[in-house]
């Protein structure tokens, strides 16, 4: 089991993000993702200062040494894919291959989709993720490459230098279990972040008894060989490690094998940016 | 007279530590600016490998204190103009208000053609001008709506604001003889003047760069400073820079900004930024 921490790119700014990196790092854990969001238009985040998560990344890269980084979650779906295949391929080398690329379909309460006019419609979404990840995995191969699809066109080209990670930046992909759809489409890449759906939605945290499930679902469909993670976020409490391994555990054992702790506190409910650096220096749940 | 460097993304250049490990090294020399490139290929057919210039300019940020920094220049045609507005601000914070935004229409078409983008001339000035109003309105802090042919946007707040006050520099690419950048540059905070005459593709005189900014100066509105950055010829005797630099001086430029030479390798230029600016008082 790996461990990371999921901090908001909201009421921090780079520095202070790239300086959390650094204690994570420190402290144990083996990640560290940033949200990202350009402007986030719910309650509690409405009119909140906002940090480019890219600007961000690469200040934490400078910091740090060995943590694994990355956006969580990126939707391609508000962005060009050859302008995402360029940032993402600098800061693979920048870190020395340490980029995870999560991505998601986008959510549409971010006015980065809803207030500038982009795509709002969850298929025509869906087919743009797909298209554009078939986009960052050809131009990172360092090969021609050319595509023609329902909504990007590319002429042929070759994108040079290539991500210092081979075959390719590890991209995870959140998974509405239990659609057969949305589950393919993890499948075809490097993790899944499974997300439990029911007829209206999300339905609540995935229990062991899921997971075990989603990775039966796995072990079925996957074709591919290479290495496949299976990531889960929640919380765990810092301060009893007793309470923190009963939550993990039993996920580990069901075939979790990244643990994401969502150190999302605000200035008014867990002492902001102070609360955050506690609970980053507590470390990791002690599971092995 | 300010001393920039406008240095190449591409090719040996193509490694953002290296980029910023360079403007490490021109900082410490003496040099006020380090700009670097904004594109997606390199020149012509080249396959040369290539950086992320956001992801370039956070690195260089966080390896310097002083030195003005920023892209020359980015075509913001080709992007999203509020995902740069927001890449913006969150490195002027990062270097601590040290952002000089530069901006055009885009010069390649191959980075916009090969997309499937608009290369169309006019309608690129189009979404310049809409994308430079929406940048000012998001950066501003305060509720912004902007109903264009191009862009459309809905009662957005932005913030934090940029460090800088009123806003960070927009400097506008331009080409003399040609009229129309210019003016358009006359309504931001600088120009950056190609190199050469874009009829004759002279080297630009000393009297056309007058006659730039005279033309300029009928068209500011504000009464702020307004740079003028200018390449020139290299200056190799100390002697002749005072005279030089003098001169350009009087002719309107506040920013020298070097070049790579043609036949220059990365190494050869690493060592002439290292012997710093012209010294010439």
């Amino acid at each position: 089991m790996q461990y990371g921490v999921t901090l908001p790119n909201v009421r921090v700014d780079a520095r202070i993000l790239a300086d959390l990196a650094r204690d994570a790092e420190v402290a144990g854990w083996d990640g560290v993702f940033i949200w990202d969001s350009l402007h986030s238009e719910t309650d509690d985040l409405k009119g909140q200062p906002t940090c480019d998560p890219w600007i961000a990344l690469t200040a934490m890269a400078m910091t740090t040494e060995c943590v694994r980084i990355g956006p969580l979650v990126t939707p391609p779906t508000r962005r060009r894919p050859w302008k995402l295949a360029r940032e993402t391929a600098s800061l693979d080398q920048l870190s020395n291959g340490r980029l995870i690329l999560p991505v998601g379909l986008g959510y549409v309460g971010d006015a980065g989709f809803s207030k500038v006019g982009e795509e709002l419609d969850r298929k025509k979404r869906a087919q743009m993720l797909d298209e554009s990840l078939d986009i960052l995995n050809g131009l990172w191969s360092g090969q021609p490459f050319s595509f023609d699809g329902e909504h990007y066109h590319l002429q042929e080209m070759i994108f040079v230098p290539t991500p210092v990670q081979s075959p390719r930046i590890p991209i995870w992909v959140i998974g509405a279990w239990p659609r057969k759809k949305s589950m393919q489409r993890a499948l075809r890449y490097d993790g899944i972040i499974p997300a439990k759906m029911g007829e209206d939605g999300f339905s609540g945290e995935l229990t062991p008894a899921d997971i075990q499930e989603v990775k039966l679902f796995i072990n079925e469909h996957r074709t591919a060989t290479t290495p496949f993670d299976i990531i889960m976020e929640g919380e765990t409490p810092g301060d009893d490690h007793e309470k923190a391994v009963s939550i993990v555990q039993p996920l580990a054992e069901a075939g979790v094998t990244w643990w994401l702790e969502a150190v999302w506190s605000m200035p008014e409910t867990q002492g902001g940016v102070e609360g955050m650096r506690n609970r980053i220096k507590q470390g990791p749940p002690p599971v092995g | 007279m300010k001393f920039g460097l406008d240095i190449p993304t591409a090719g040996a250049y193509a490694d953002p530590r290296k980029l910023a490990d360079l403007a490490a090294e021109a900082e410490e020399a003496g040099w006020d600016g380090f700009f670097i490139w904004d594109i997606v290929f390199a020149a012509g057919e080249s396959q040369e490998p290539v950086a992320n210039p956001w992801v370039a300019l956070a690195a260089i940020a966080m390896r310097t204190q002083r030195i003005r920094i920023g892209p020359m220049v980015t075509p913001l045609t080709r992007r999203r103009p509020w995902q740069v507005a927001r890449e913006a601000v969150s490195l002027d914070i990062l270097s601590n208000g040290r952002l000089i935004f530069g901006a055009g229409s885009g010069y390649q078409a191959r980075d916009f053609t090969s997309f499937g983008e608009e290369y169309d001339l006019k309608i690129r000035a189009e979404k310049l001008d809409e994308g430079l109003e929406i940048l000012k309105g998001l950066w501003s802090g305060e509720p912004f709506s902007f109903h264009g042919k191009h862009y459309q946007l809905e009662n957005v707040t932005f913030l934090p604001r940029p460090l800088q006050s009123p806003r960070i520099p927009i400097w506008l690419a331009g080409g003399w003889p040609s009229r129309k950048p210019l003016r358009r540059a006359a309504h931001w905070d600088g120009i950056y003047l190609m190199t050469v005459n874009q009829v004759t593709n002279e080297l630009l005189k000393l009297e056309e760069i007058r006659e730039a900014v005279a033309y300029m100066q009928t068209y500011r509105e504000s009464p702020d400073p307004f740079d003028v950055g200018v390449n020139g010829v290299v200056l190799d005797d100390a002697g002749k820079a005072a005279e030089i630099i003098q001169a350009y001086q009087e002719a309107g430029a506040t920013w020298w900004i070097d070049l790579a030479g043609e036949d220059e390798s990365f190494e050869e230029y690493r060592a002439r930024i290292r012997r710093g600016p012209p010294r010439y008082e």
